[in-house]
């Protein structure tokens, strides 16, 4: 009993001296939801954050509604710095509460700051500890700040929307976007955002050349990104049959696989796309009960993706961009070859590369079966 | 420390000892000199002095405990036409004269004392060196009713009274075997308190019934006024808040655990009889979960551990997670939470406790008040504390809901007792968890599970069978597993004798009713 007593005091007055209570309070906090990363002059960062007002949710105890710069519950604000870090310490020179970046769930780099590289501007989350990788990365069409700055009419928070958009978009994370740029013969498709009607547009994409944008994908390119990153599930695809009547297949489940050979001394590329589909849309009434009439249709399914996909990687390997990856693909499963002969110039001869689609479509089920039986 | 434990080697200091050693003696005169004496000052003892034949004699009992109807048909009366003029025996009183069937005799002036204050009937005759005490009790006692503390929706509806006698009547209605033991004691100087220690030969381990009566014979103590006393007297870690002996009303209860080789304790005077030894699993349990199927138990089972959790560490998670890990709560709720908190002027830990303590004041007057009140308090501290303190802006709402929450947590614990362990045990965790986040939390909840590992009730592993594991005893743990599959009884208390039931009892399901097999 003495004994407790004589170190029992000890005891207590260990947590209570220490003065190590590294507690934060949540209304301590600036919660970022969105950040942006623009070029302002050389080698000079304009870094954006949207952070969240909570106050001006409405929660019950704050009277709700209100606040804000111009009306929704969010406000955005930029600095500039040499790199990320002191943008953001600039920033935080005007604001009463800490930036706190674990929510920060999409990262946006401006487009002119993305066609000079992206590399030190996610390298960011990487080092940091608070940023997770799972945070989405987008490049804007424009300056990045003007997307935060967009409201949107369905979620309160403009980085809310995003963040979803990018979930059912391809999804890419600064994770997987560092991997594919780090990774020979594989390059990294990043979604681009714009201002759209009522809110935001994705539906084009940033092909990438190492961390710099080469181009931007257009509509039929933009589905050839969807097929060949497997991101063509519960999406549709509409073509039209030979009477200019439109078909449209909402593709259950689509898969693609690479596949290399030798044809006569010169190497092969193919791509097999295993695609199936439900009918949706059947404009022409179309009875797919009749053999002649599905084999029909199927054949202009498979048309309609291989040229989606070819013309993706006609206009990349053009550029000496290896979009679907089949460097990386020789790199795994043939490694030997791919030192001995294709790792040099791999870019350079892109161009000259045969490559084949092969697409194995089916239409499982339909909803319409025709009126003319 | 030393001083605390229990079977100290010291020499004891004798508590009031008031025998004073006498005989009853020839003379009637005498013998009721010395009673009045001894029971000087005592109002409620009666002395009814009779003659039969020539002989004198003298009744006495204590006012209240006897029923005088049946001690006049059953003694007076026959006494009183006792005419022949002879010398009584106290043997012809015995077999002859009192109608009552429990009669014995005694020669020690102690012990005729202590039976009249046990609400014996002493006859005092002249001429007779012994006293004849017959038992002609007629207490006013609480009728058996259900039980309030452990209701059950199905199950049986009698519970305990304050009479020792009727809580093992109530027993042994439901184990008629004569391998039902009823050891009887008397603890207490003054009480003089009853005590029967109940446990079934071949089932309990001998060594636990030798270390029981150990345990029970070393105290020496003024009063025993319920079982609480012997509870913390021989529990084997005073200074652990788990309980290690468990209570109950129940008179199923108490057979149940009997059966499965555990011993258990009524006192004479309570309606909580008390079951040794326990595991911390049984405080989770109803004993209603052994009647309802299997199904509705096995979720209810696994419902209590949840929010044995719950009840323990949810508002130390809450507070541990928003001021150290706000990056472990999902965006959404962050800000939901974040909106509440805007304008709560304490910190999250402060607001915890404030809510905390309160609800516990809030349902310690609820429970001590009448019941008509007690609604009035509940309802009053619900408007109070949930809606215009949030209204106020002091305390924030996902706060009432933790708090709410963790009540209702604590009330799915059916042992009162662990439930109150559990509720003060949160304290330290929160106060943990504000000081060092969730480091605190887990360090916290690692010594309550080292202790409860290390701890034991009469030689039984608390923490047994999950430490140490023993997969096949885990059927009636956190699942309650079919009656037809429960074929052995516990293995931490019975040893040899485990099994309980004949193989395959299982209802053949191929079969129909009327068919003929194959």
């Amino acid at each position: 009993m003495r004994k407790l007593n004589s170190i029992l005091p000890i005891l207590i007055s260990i947590p209570l001296l220490v003065g190590c209570w590294d507690r934060i309070e949540i209304n301590d906090l600036a919660f970022v939801i969105a950040s942006g990363v623009d070029m302002k002059g050389i080698d000079k960062y304009n870094v954006s954050v949207q952070v969240a007002l909570p106050s001006a949710m409405g929660g019950s105890g704050s009277s709700g509604g209100g606040g804000g710069t111009s009306g929704g519950p969010f406000y955005v604000d930029a600095e500039p710095g040499r790199n990320i870090r002191e943008s953001n310490d600039n920033l935080q020179l005007r604001l009463s509460r800490n930036l706190y970046f674990a929510h920060r769930r999409v990262l946006i780099i401006g487009e002119k700051q993305a066609r000079e590289g992206i590399n030190e501007a996610i390298n960011v989350v990487l080092t940091q500890p608070q940023s997770r990788l799972s945070t989405f990365l987008l490049i804007s069409k424009g300056e990045a700040i003007n997307i935060l700055k967009t409201k949107t009419k369905l979620d309160l928070l403009p980085g809310e929307a995003l963040r979803e958009m990018s979930k059912s978009n391809i999804g890419m994370t600064v994770k997987d976007a560092m991997q594919d740029m780090n990774r020979y013969g594989k390059e990294a498709v990043i979604p681009v955002v714009e201002k759209g009607k009522g809110g935001f547009k994705m539906a084009s994409y940033a092909i990438m050349h190492h961390d710099k944008v080469a181009f931007f994908t257009n509509k039929k390119e933009s589905s050839g990104v969807l097929w060949l990153r497997n991101k063509m599930n519960e999406k549709s695809i509409t073509f039209s049959d030979a009477k200019k009547q439109e078909i449209t297949l909402r593709i259950i489940e689509s898969r693609v696989k690479q596949k290399f050979s030798m044809v006569n001394g010169k190497p092969l590329f193919t791509f097999k796309v295993i695609a199936t589909g439900t009918l949706m849309e059947n404009e022409g009434n179309l009875d797919l009960a009749r053999p002649y009439i599905y084999s029909r249709v199927v054949k202009r399914f498979q048309e309609e993706v291989k040229s989606e996909i070819m013309s993706l990687i006609k206009h990349s390997h053009s550029e000496g961009i290896d979009v679907g990856g089949l460097g990386w693909y020789l790199y795994k499963s043939k490694n030997n070859l791919w030192d001995e002969r294709f790792k040099k110039n791999w870019e350079e001869n892109l161009h000259n590369l045969d490559i084949k689609v092969v697409v194995d479509g089916e239409i499982l089920r339909m909803t319409n079966t025709g009126w003319n039986y | 420390m030393k001083s605390f434990k229990k079977h100290r080697q010291l020499k004891k200091p004798e508590v009031n000892n008031t025998k004073t050693g006498e005989f009853i003696k020839y003379e009637l005169e005498e013998n009721i000199k010395t009673m009045k004496v001894l029971f000087k000052d005592c109002s409620d003892i009666n002395f009814r002095f009779i003659t039969a034949g020539d002989t004198k004699a003298c009744l006495v009992f204590v006012d209240g405990l006897i029923d005088a109807a049946s001690i006049e048909t059953s003694g007076i009366r026959q006494l009183l036409e006792e005419t022949e003029r002879r010398q009584l025996t106290a043997d012809y009183l015995k077999e002859k004269v009192i109608a009552i069937n429990s009669v014995s005799e005694t020669e020690q002036i102690d012990d005729a004392l202590n039976k009249i204050l046990g609400g014996f009937t002493v006859l005092f005759v002249d001429r007779i060196d012994k006293a004849i005490a017959f038992d002609a009790k007629g207490t006013i006692a609480r009728s058996v009713a259900e039980p309030e503390t452990e209701t059950s929706v199905r199950g049986p509806r009698e519970g305990f009274t304050e009479r020792l006698r009727v809580n093992t009547s109530l027993i042994r209605q439901k184990i008629r075997s004569n391998r039902l033991k009823i050891v009887s004691k008397i603890i207490g100087e003054q009480t003089q308190t009853n005590i029967a220690i109940l446990y079934i030969e071949g089932l309990a381990q001998p060594d636990l019934i030798d270390e029981v009566m150990a345990r029970l014979d070393a105290i020496k103590i003024d009063a025993i006024l319920e079982s609480g006393y012997i509870e913390e007297l021989i529990e084997d870690n005073s200074w652990s808040v788990f309980p290690q002996i468990q209570n109950t009303e129940r008179p199923d209860t108490v057979a149940a655990n009997l059966l499965e080789g555990r011993i258990s304790i009524v006192v004479d005077g309570t309606p909580f009889v008390l079951i040794l030894p326990v595991t911390f699993w049984q405080f989770l349990q109803a004993s209603e979960d052994y009647y309802n199927r299997y199904h509705i138990s096995i979720f209810l089972r696994i419902l209590r551990v949840l929010f044995v959790f719950v009840a323990l560490e949810l508002p130390a998670l809450y507070v541990a997670v928003t001021t150290y890990h706000q990056e472990m709560i999902p965006t959404n709720l962050l800000f939901s939470i974040a909106s509440s908190r805007e304008a709560i002027p304490f910190p999250a830990f402060v607001e915890a406790l404030i809510m905390e303590i309160s609800f516990e004041a809030l349902r310690e007057a609820g429970v001590r008040l009448p019941k008509i009140v007690g609604q009035a308090v509940s309802i009053l501290g619900a408007l109070v504390i949930g809606q215009a303190a949030v209204e106020a802006g002091i305390v924030s709402a996902p706060m009432v809901i933790v708090v709410s929450i963790t009540g209702i947590a604590s009330f799915t614990i059916p042992r009162f007792n662990m439930a109150i362990s559990i509720r003060l045990l949160r304290f330290p965790l929160m106060i943990l968890a504000g000081m060092f986040g969730l480091f605190g939390l887990v360090l916290g909840s690692l010594f309550l599970l080292t202790h409860l590992c290390k701890l034991r009730s009469f030689g039984v592993p608390y923490f047994s069978p999950l430490g140490p594991l023993s997969f096949k005893e885990l059927k009636d743990v956190f699942i309650r597993a079919p009656w037809w599959s429960l074929e052995m009884r516990p293995k931490q208390t019975v040893k040899g004798n485990r099994r309980r039931m004949i193989d395959h009892l299982k209802p053949p399901t191929t079969q129909r009713y009327g068919e003929e097999g194959e």
